[in-house]
């Protein structure tokens, strides 16, 4: 071609220089693939007449590298970029570097273009529930009554384990504040989480799979009661050597001698006892701990004091230690033990707790045609589970409320008792109204024995050497940690709170796990398994599912049409009346399958929309 | 202040073709461009080689929708020179008439991309009517109305007789009608579009130069550059000169497209009456040998193709420059400093075609 100047590698940068200088205009590079070597051509405009051009050709071999011109005409970048990306010539020092990713960029068809975009709907930022805050053990709870609603009762349970060890027991005892505080309480209809946790329980297996490593710290934890498994299940399974001491024949605490039977099944407490025996725990029965100095000379690194509230307050009377009156906690436990106790057919119980309830409802089991329970309130004051009291009602105990015990004496070879009728005076300390007795309402009641169930404290040794709080009789422990005033021995469960419930035990042993492990070294993290299920995506699709299932009652009153498209909580079938008295067979017979998955699907999933 | 790369593009509203534009923004303010290119390269260039040099001139004329006339008469004047066949009179004419035609549709379409592109809907349409007349005339004189396919190697495929002439300067005359009463007093008056370009998109003289601007972007800052000077096909003979604005802003380069078009239809009216009688077409014998240039102006600027042949029926090397390619990097200087609302209407402002870019 005319106007062309062919040089050498060498001499391209002066020529081009020359080209600028001159105030040449560029107009393109054209690369020609030689085989053996590339041929670049550089055209450029002179700027005194428009045609002809001038060229600059330049020949390099494949593997040379050419510099770039970019430095002195900017607009040869993109053209060099081509060149360097179709024809593989290297260029140095492109103003402009595309990286060989000019007609293919990072979004260029290639890559992210053409391809689907990876989309895969996300579950929703779950929202704190009012169940699952209420629940001490920390149970992820709309998880698992979905899980259930979907029939996934596996999965469920899994999810139960993630939080608490025990849900046989549980599902069985548990005073359930999660359903006190289920929006659908407020129409009395609240999801029997209770209930749908003894099914998981009923209707699926767990195996145990993540467990630590054995850390070879051992630990001793003084008390086999929810709180003392609890712990001893969190603790062996971050992979300390766990001991627990019991001072009783058998394992289990207040939940064998103080919940009867008939609410508890033996086996089932002897199932999860074992469960947490099959992770390595060491149970020792009939072994009192008299100091703990001693375990910590037999080579315990860590103590936990989880010794319960087993000490039955007094009634604090005129006669009240008469032969025929009874502290219910012991009544319990030797009913719990089999031990044969003669209680006469009028049975009296003073209280208006669980415990009271319960000693009520194994009074009639045993034989007693007439129990009664006395409680200085009414009933809505009465700390005991409304269910419970119903059922003790059903099966035929009475309830003498606003009276009060005034004096106990032998009369006429029977126990009589003295009572006081009472009036609801101003709310106490604890809220509630408080009792104030009617002057000259004195009334006698003939009875054969009277159970005496106004409350525990706990009973822990001098021995111990650790610090007692002055109200209740409890063990301070801190507040996050669990520690008493000793170094290295731990206290959690009605030992700290005075009597509570087991889940509050569990949930307070779940921490205090998590604190030992921190003090023997571990970094607190309790082992969880992974559960694989599909996470709902929105609420939305949850309800549509729902509503397809819910029952729609239209009643139409003075022309205004009423909608109720409540589906009505789920009732447990009981065993009926006649077959409960004189036996401790279970009274709750657990929900069905169907009836189960209706409760489930009937949450209203509040942890994903408000 | 808060640092934001927005990627414009590219799938964009006023964007009919895919490219990306990487915006680096502070707060409103573009601080950075970065262009991305490569949605629709379709290696025509590799293409070229593998077909016969005769077919090229249809591939070639498919690199674009718009200029696609002035692609086929690019690549066969670079063709005539290296087979040296002289193409007859007559035929450079109407080469210079459909050429114009093309750019004149083109230049309409553009602007009423513009119009769109600032909301201006009623404008949009009133532009894309008058481009209509242009398209019936292209359907009339070719039988088609965007690729016109009458520019072969050796001259033209079709002719226009003297009545079809006296209709198309009838048309001309009517539509140059139309833009005097509806589009030009909009584009020079209207307070909308002067607030959307004037003083936006600045590209000094010095800057055009540069960064090799080509077309009505570097005549819209007062680089007096058009090809057509150099007089091919017919430019010589008809007689041309390039409209040149000074203001280097979004406006002057609407204003240099918008005068464009009134000269497209001068010179399509005076190639129609000077068109000398004679043949259209002459035979083409010999095979394509050396190297050769061809350059002509395309609707937005310097079209380059470069050819190598070897005598035989295929090209060695078909190089292909077009002018948004040289158009591109002129965004790198107008983006920044610019809010992010008028990057749609800068970026239109240089006419980007995608299609000839990525070829």
């Amino acid at each position: 071609m005319e106007n062309e100047i062919l040089v050498e590698k060498a001499d391209f940068i002066p020529a081009v220089q020359k080209m600028l200088a001159e105030k040449a205009r560029f107009g393109t590079t054209s690369c020609v693939d030689l085989g053996d070597k590339f041929e670049l051509i550089y055209h450029f405009e002179p700027q005194e007449s428009p045609e002809p051009l001038t060229h600059i050709r330049v020949k390099i071999a494949k593997e040379e590298t050419l510099p770039s011109i970019s430095s002195m005409y900017l607009c040869a970048a993109l053209i060099e970029n081509e060149i360097q990306e179709n024809f593989n010539v290297q260029i140095s020092g492109i103003a402009l570097d595309y990286q060989k990713r000019f007609l293919r960029s990072k979004e260029s068809p290639e890559s992210a273009l053409l391809k689907p975009v990876p989309y895969a709907p996300k579950p929703p930022a779950r929202l704190p529930v009012r169940c699952g805050e209420a629940c001490p053990a920390g149970i992820d709870i709309p998880r698992y009554v979905r899980l259930i609603g979907e029939g996934k009762f596996a999965e469920s349970l899994a999810t139960i384990k993630q939080s608490m060890p025990f849900p046989g027991i549980l599902g069985r005892v548990c005073f359930a504040p999660c359903e006190d505080n289920c929006r659908q309480a407020k129409q009395e209809e609240p999801i029997a989480i209770r209930m749908l946790k003894r099914f998981a329980y009923d209707h699926a297996s767990y195996g145990e799979k993540a467990t630590a490593k054995q850390t070879g710290k051992r630990v001793a934890i003084i008390g086999s009661g929810p709180a003392g498994l609890a712990a001893a299940y969190y603790l062996a399974k971050m992979g300390h050597g766990v001991t627990i001491f019991e001072s009783l024949p058998q394992a289990g605490g207040m939940m064998r001698v103080g919940i009867p039977s008939y609410r508890l099944p033996r086996k089932i407490l002897d199932d999860e006892i074992n469960m947490v025996k099959n992770l390595g725990v060491e149970i020792k029965t009939n072994t009192k701990v008299e100091s703990l100095d001693t375990l910590f000379k037999d080579g315990y690194q860590a103590v936990l004091v989880a010794t319960g509230a087993h000490q039955g307050m007094k009634l604090g009377v005129e006669g009240e230690e008469h032969p025929k009156v009874m502290e219910c906690i012991d009544f319990l436990r030797d009913v719990a033990f089999g031990k044969m106790v003669k209680l006469g057919d009028r049975v009296m119980v003073i209280g208006g707790g669980n415990a009271a309830i319960d000693s009520a409802r194994t009074a009639l089991r045993l034989g007693s045609k007439e129990v009664t329970i006395l409680y200085r309130r009414t009933r809505a004051e009465m700390p005991a589970d409304a269910e419970e009291v119903e059922e003790a009602i059903k099966e035929g105990v009475k309830i003498e409320f606003l009276a009060a015990p005034k004096k106990i004496f032998s009369e006429n070879g029977a126990v009589t008792l003295e009572n006081i009728r009472m009036k609801l005076g101003a709310p106490d300390a604890s809220g509630r109204p408080r009792p104030e007795p009617i002057e000259g309402s004195e009334f006698k009641v003939g009875v054969d024995s009277i159970i005496a169930a106004i409350g525990q404290t706990p009973a822990v040794p001098e021995q111990f050497n650790i610090e007692i709080g002055r109200f209740g009789n409890v063990i301070v422990a801190e507040g996050d940690t669990f520690a008493t005033s000793k170094e290295g021995s731990f206290a959690a469960g009605d030992a700290v709170t005075g009597p509570a419930s087991v889940v509050e035990a569990v949930g307070a042993a779940k921490k205090a796990a998590i604190s030992i492990d921190k003090y023997l070294g571990g970094k607190g993290v309790l082992p969880v398994e992974e559960i694989k299920v599909k996470e709902p995506t929105s609420r939305h699709t949850f309800l549509e599912r729902w509503q397809e299932k819910r029952e729609v009652e239209v009643s139409i009153v003075d022309g205004s049409v009423t909608v109720s498209v409540e589906k009505k909580r789920a009732e447990m079938p009981c065993l009926p009346l006649e077959e409960r008295l004189g036996k401790f067979d279970e009274v709750e017979l657990g929900l069905t399958e169907e009836m189960a998955i209706a409760e489930g699907q009937r949450c209203w999933r509040c942890d994903l929309e408000q | 202040m808060a640092r934001t790369v927005i990627p414009f593009g590219p799938q964009h509203p006023v964007l009919p073709e895919p490219i990306q534009l990487k915006l680096e923004l502070e707060d409103e303010t573009v601080v950075g461009v970065m262009p991305i290119i490569g949605y629709i390269h379709r290696g025509i260039e590799k293409a070229a080689e593998l077909n016969d040099f005769r077919q090229n001139v249809f591939i070639c004329e498919r690199i674009c929708g718009i200029c696609s006339f002035i692609h086929a008469l690019t690549y066969c004047e670079g063709a005539e020179a290296m087979t040296s066949v002289e193409v007859p009179p007559r035929a450079r004419f109407l080469r210079v008439f459909w050429s114009e035609l093309s750019r004149t549709h083109s230049h309409l379409l553009w602007l009423g991309l513009l119009a769109d592109s600032m909301g201006f809907e009623s404008l949009f349409m009133q532009i894309w009517r008058a481009r209509e007349m242009i398209l019936d005339i292209s359907e009339m004189t070719a039988g088609h109305r965007i690729i016109q396919s009458t520019c072969i190697i050796g001259g033209v495929r079709r002719d226009i007789d003297k009545e079809m002439a006296k209709e198309v300067d009838k048309r001309l005359l009517a539509f140059k009608e139309m833009l005097d009463s509806t589009i030009a007093p909009v584009l020079l008056r209207d307070p909308t579009i002067k607030r959307r370009a004037v003083g936006k998109g600045m590209l000094s003289k010095e800057q055009a130069e540069l960064l090799g601007a080509v077309g009505p972007t570097s005549r819209g800052s007062g680089v007096a550059i058009d090809i057509r000077q150099t007089g091919y096909a017919a430019y010589k003979e008809v007689g041309f000169e390039p409209v040149v604005e000074t203001a280097g802003d979004s406006y002057a380069r609407t204003l240099v497209r918008a005068r464009e078009v009134y000269q497209c239809v001068e010179l399509m009216r005076k190639a129609l009456s000077m068109m000398p009688e004679g043949e259209i077409l002459v035979r083409v014998d010999g095979y394509p040998e050396g190297e050769a240039m061809s350059r002509t102006e395309q609707p937005r600027g310097e079209l380059i193709y470069y050819f190598r042949g070897n005598g035989t029926n295929n090209l060695e090397r078909l190089k292909i420059r077009t002018p948004t390619f040289a158009n591109i990097p002129t965004l790198l200087v107008m983006l920044p400093g610019c809010e992010m609302a008028d990057v749609p209407v800068i970026t239109l402002s240089i006419d980007p075609c995608i299609a000839c870019t990525e070829r």
